[in-house]
C-alpha cells in the first residue's frame, strides 16, 4: 500500500519536472520545430551587417497577425541607390533592443506607390522597392525594439539604417510602441536653435487627447537616429513630456534634404489637463542619449477644451 | 382445483417479490449508468447545439451533424480510456466530464488567461492544463465516495438537459419564423418582379464570374508552355464564343475591376489604391441590373466588390470560416485549424460546389445576377492539379511555374464542371468568364520577370448567351465584352470604347 502510494507520488513529481523542464523551453523548441522558416528570427550582431550605400526606407505597414506564433508582419519600402541589376536584391529586418538584436529575413516587393515617390529624386531600376516581413515573436524578450532594414541590392549598393520605428513586447503582445504617452525627462540641457518645426495640424479630439501633426528635424542629423517629443507648459507653469511618433515626409525631405526623411511627427497626445488659457509647446530631440530643445515654440490658446489659435514664435 | 397451501403460497409470493425487486434494481443501476454516461453526451452535446441555436437562420442542421457526431464519439472514448484507468464507470464518467468541458471551452478558458499574459501560449497552457485538472482529479477522486459522484453526475445531467432546454425555448420564435421565411422564399419564385424595362418572361439570369490572374491562351502557351485550348474548345462546344485576343488597359486588379463595375475606364493605375477600391463599391453594374429588376446574388468574393458574400448551402463567415471550424475553433483542436489562405479553398471549393445544388436555380426570382469573384488562379497556390493542398512554402512560389499551373489546372476543371451544371440547369441563362490580368509574376532564378508587360494584360474572356452566338465580343476588352452583353439583352446602345494603355510597368 505504502510502496503503491509512495510509487504514484514519484509518478506525479516526475511529471511535474518533465512540464517544468517542457514549460521553460517550449518556446524555443515550438520556433525551431513549427515556425516556418521564413518567419523565423534568430539572434545576431548588428555589427555584421555593413553599410556601402545609404538606405531609404518608409514603413507603410504593420499588423499583428493574431496566430498561434504571434508572427508581426510590417511591410514598406526600402531601397538603395543602384544602375545596377538588383536580381539578387535581399531584405533584412533587424529589431534591436537592449535585451538583444534580432533579424528576420524578408521578402522583396513590387511597391510602384514608393517607386513614384523617389523615382525623381533617386535613382532606382524598377520597381521592386517594397519588402514584406513577418516574423514571430514568441522567442524574443520582452522589451523596446527599434527597427532596422539591411537591404543588398547588389554587391555595390547596400546598407542598414534605422528605421525610425520602434515597437514593444509586454506581457500583452509585440505591437508598435505607444506614442502620446507622458514621459519624464529630467536630462534637457541645451536650447538648440538647429530645430525647426512646425504644427499641420493642433486640436483637442473628442476624448480629450490632443491630435499633433507635423515635421521637425535637428539640422545635420539623421532623423531615424532621433527620438523626439513634445513639451507642453500650461498657464499654470504645469510642464509635461510626451513622445511622439515619426513619419515619413516626402515633402520635406525634397526641400531640405535626404536626412530628413522621417521628419514628420504626430500622435494622440494624452494630456489630460486642459483649460483656458495659453499654452506653449517646444520640441525636444534626442539624440546619441543627448536632449535638445527647440528655441522655436508654438503658442496655443485653448477655450474651454477648444484650441482657438495656436501661432509659431522664435524666442 | 386443488388450492396450494399458504405456505407454498407465500413462498412463491416471496420469490416473486424478490425477483421484481431485483428487476428494479437492476433497472435502476442500468439507468444510473445511462444517466452518467448521457450526463457526458449532454455535455459534448452542449456547445455545438448551443452555437446552431444562436445561430439559427443563418447556419444549416446539417452543418452541426459532423461536429456533434465527432464531439460524442472524443466523450466516448475518454469514458473508455479513463474507465480502464480507473475501473469504476463513476470515476470514469467524472474524468471524462471534466475532460470534456475543459477540452471543447478551451480557447475560452486559455484567452482568459491570456488576459494577463499574452505571452502564455497553447504550448504553455495545454498540458499546465491538463497536468492541473488530473492532479486535482487524483486527490478528488481519492477522497471521493461513490455515491457523491453519483449525484455529481445527475447534478450535471439536469443542469446541462435544463440548459439545452431553455435554448431551444428561447430560439422556438426563430425556428418558425425561419421555416416560415423558407416557405415565402420559395414562393417569390413565383412572383413576378415589376421594375425594369425588359419583359419578365424568359429573363436569362446572369452567372458573372471573374477569375484574378487567369491568363489568356496564348500567355499560358507562350510563357507555360502549357496547352490550354483543350478548355477554349470545351467553352465552344458547349455555345460560348471565345475571345482569345481580349485584353485590358492595365495589368492592376483594383483599376480592372473598377473599370469593369463602373463599365467605363474610369480607373487609372496612379490613383491610389483606395480611390480605386472606392470606385470598386460605386456597385454601378450592380445598380444598372438591380433597376433591370434583377436581383444581385453575391456567392464568392463579394466583400472586395462591396457586397455581402454568401455560399448557398452552409454558412460562412465573413473570413470564409464555415460553421464546423466555428465549433473547433473553441475547443482544444484550434490551433489545428488550417490558416486563412486554406480557408479560402474552402469557400471557393463550397462556392463551386453550390452549382451543383438544384435548389440554387429555384430558390430565387428568376432574374438573378450571381455574381462570383475567385482569387484564382492568383497566388496564394492553396490548390494543386487535383485540387489537393499546395505545402505552406510553396504558396508563393512563382519561381517553379508547377504552382501556378496546378492552381489554373485545378480552377478550369471547376469551371467546366460548374458551367456543365449551369447550362443543363439554366441553358436559357448568360454566363460571363472573365479574368483582370494574366500570371504576372513569373520569374527566372536571377529574379527577372519573364512575361511582357502588355502581354500580362491578355485576359480570359468568354460569354455564352442562352446559345446563341455573340462572337461580336471577340477581340473586345472586358469593359466593352460587358457594354456589348449589356446592350444586347437590355436593347441599349452603350457606345463601344477605346481601350486606354497603361505604360505601369510592373
Amino acid at each position: 500500500m505504502n510502496t503503491s502510494f509512495n510509487n504514484k507520488k514519484i509518478i506525479w513529481i516526475f511529471a511535474f519536472m518533465v512540464l517544468s523542464f517542457w514549460l521553460i523551453n517550449a518556446n524555443s523548441i515550438v520556433a525551431s520545430l513549427f515556425v516556418a522558416e521564413g518567419n523565423q528570427i534568430h539572434k545576431v550582431k548588428l555589427e555584421d551587417y555593413e553599410t556601402k550605400s545609404p538606405v531609404y526606407i518608409n514603413v507603410t505597414g504593420e499588423s499583428s497577425q493574431g496566430d498561434l506564433f504571434d508572427i508581426f508582419s510590417i511591410t514598406g519600402g526600402a531601397f538603395c541607390e543602384t544602375d545596377q541589376s538588383n536580381s539578387q536584391r535581399s531584405i533584412v529586418g533587424i529589431l534591436k533592443s537592449d535585451k538583444g538584436v534580432y533579424a528576420a529575413q524578408g521578402v522583396s516587393a513590387i511597391r510602384p506607390d514608393i517607386y513614384y515617390m523617389f523615382s525623381d529624386t533617386k535613382q532606382i531600376g524598377n520597381g521592386e522597392v517594397g519588402f514584406q516581413l513577418g516574423f514571430s515573436t514568441i522567442n524574443i524578450p520582452n522589451g523596446v525594439y527599434q527597427l532596422y532594414i539591411y537591404v543588398h541590392e547588389n554587391d555595390e549598393a547596400y546598407g542598414l539604417a534605422n528605421s525610425g520605428y520602434k515597437y514593444i513586447k509586454d506581457n500583452h503582445g509585440f505591437r508598435p510602441y505607444d506614442y502620446g504617452a507622458s514621459v519624464d525627462l529630467e536630462k534637457i540641457t541645451t536650447e538648440e536653435e538647429r530645430i525647426p518645426f512646425r504644427f499641420d495640424e493642433l486640436f483637442i479630439q473628442d476624448d480629450g487627447t490632443l491630435h499633433v501633426k507635423g515635421w521637425q528635424y535637428l539640422n545635420d542629423i539623421d532623423c531615424a537616429d532621433t527620438n523626439i517629443y513634445l513639451k507642453i507648459t500650461s498657464p499654470l507653469n504645469k510642464i509635461e513630456y510626451f513622445e511622439l511618433k515619426k513619419f515619413l515626409r516626402i515633402d520635406i525631405f525634397n526641400i531640405f534634404g535626404d536626412k530628413y526623411l522621417l521628419s514628420g511627427l504626430s500622435a494622440d497626445v494624452d494630456f489630460e489637463f486642459f483649460e483656458t488659457g495659453i499654452y506653449t509647446m517646444h520640441i525636444i530631440v534626442e539624440n546619441n542619449s543627448n536632449y535638445y530643445i527647440s528655441t522655436e515654440y508654438e503658442v496655443v490658446t485653448v477655450d474651454k477644451q477648444n484650441i482657438t489659435a495656436f501661432e509659431h514664435r522664435h524666442q | 382445483m386443488p388450492s396450494l397451501p399458504t405456505p407454498e403460497l407465500n413462498v412463491i409470493r416471496k420469490n416473486i417479490v424478490e425477483k421484481r425487486v431485483l428487476n428494479l434494481s437492476a433497472y435502476v443501476k442500468n439507468m444510473k449508468k445511462g444517466v452518467m454516461i448521457g450526463s457526458v453526451v449532454l455535455v459534448c452535446l452542449y456547445l455545438p447545439v448551443f452555437l446552431y441555436l444562436s445561430n439559427i437562420g443563418e447556419v444549416y442542421f446539417h452543418e452541426c451533424i459532423k461536429p456533434i457526431v465527432s464531439l460524442i464519439l472524443i466523450g466516448l472514448i475518454l469514458i473508455m480510456f479513463f474507465l480502464i484507468l480507473t475501473r469504476s464507470l463513476e470515476k470514469s464518467c467524472i474524468c471524462s466530464l471534466i475532460f470534456c468541458i475543459t477540452l471543447f471551452n478551451y480557447a475560452l478558458i486559455e484567452k482568459v488567461f491570456q488576459i494577463f499574459n499574452s505571452n502564455i501560449k497553447y504550448w504553455h497552457f495545454f498540458p499546465s492544463l491538463i497536468f492541473g485538472i488530473s492532479f486535482i482529479l487524483y486527490i478528488f477522486l481519492k477522497k471521493c465516495s461513490t455515491q457523491l459522484l453519483e449525484i455529481i453526475l445527475i447534478v450535471v445531467s439536469l443542469v446541462i438537459a435544463s440548459l439545452l432546454l431553455m435554448n431551444i425555448v428561447i430560439a422556438l420564435p426563430k425556428i418558425i419564423s425561419t421555416s416560415k421565411q423558407s416557405v415565402e422564399n420559395n414562393n417569390l419564385k413565383v412572383a413576378s418582379n415589376d421594375k425594369g424595362t425588359i419583359s419578365q418572361e424568359n429573363i436569362p439570369n446572369i452567372y458573372y464570374f471573374i477569375f484574378d490572374e487567369y491568363s489568356s491562351f496564348d500567355v499560358l502557351e507562350t510563357y507555360f508552355d502549357y496547352d490550354n485550348y483543350a478548355f477554349a474548345d470545351y467553352l465552344e462546344a458547349q455555345g460560348f464564343s471565345v475571345s482569345y485576343d481580349s485584353q485590358n488597359d492595365s495589368q492592376q486588379t483594383h483599376t480592372i475591376i473598377a473599370n469593369y463595375i463602373n463599365l467605363d475606364y474610369v480607373a487609372t493605375d496612379d490613383l491610389d489604391t483606395n480611390e480605386r477600391a472606392e470606385l470598386i463599391k460605386s456597385k454601378l453594374l450592380f445598380s444598372l441590373f438591380e433597376n433591370e429588376g434583377y436581383y444581385i446574388n453575391p456567392i464568392v468574393g463579394a466583400d472586395f466588390l462591396g457586397l455581402e458574400n454568401q455560399v448557398n448551402g452552409s454558412s460562412i463567415t465573413i473570413e470564409g470560416i464555415d460553421f464546423e471550424s466555428i465549433i473547433y475553433k473553441n475547443t482544444a483542436y484550434y490551433p489545428f485549424i488550417k490558416d486563412n489562405s486554406y480557408e479560402k479553398a474552402v469557400v471557393y471549393n463550397k462556392a463551386f460546389d453550390t452549382f451543383q445544388d438544384a435548389q440554387l436555380y429555384k430558390n430565387y426570382p428568376e432574374a438573378t445576377f450571381h455574381m462570383l469573384y475567385f482569387i484564382l488562379p492568383h497566388q496564394p497556390f492553396i490548390f494543386d492539379q487535383g485540387g489537393g493542398e499546395v505545402p505552406l512554402a510553396n504558396l508563393n512560389n512563382w519561381l517553379n511555374k508547377e504552382y501556378y499551373l496546378g492552381q489554373l489546372i485545378y480552377t478550369t476543371k471547376r469551371i467546366e464542371n460548374t458551367i456543365d451544371n449551369i447550362i443543363s440547369n439554366d441553358p436559357n441563362s448568360i454566363i460571363i468568364l472573365q479574368s483582370d490580368h494574366s500570371a504576372r509574376s513569373l520569374r527566372d532564378e536571377s529574379g527577372n520577370y519573364l512575361i511582357d508587360k502588355y502581354d500580362r494584360r491578355h485576359i480570359l474572356n468568354a460569354v455564352y448567351y442562352c446559345g446563341e452566338d455573340v462572337s461580336e465580343i471577340k477581340s473586345k476588352s472586358g469593359v466593352n465584352t460587358l457594354r456589348l452583353v449589356i446592350n444586347r439583352l437590355f436593347d441599349k446602345n452603350l457606345p463601344q470604347l477605346e481601350v486606354p494603355i497603361s505604360e505601369y510597368e510592373f
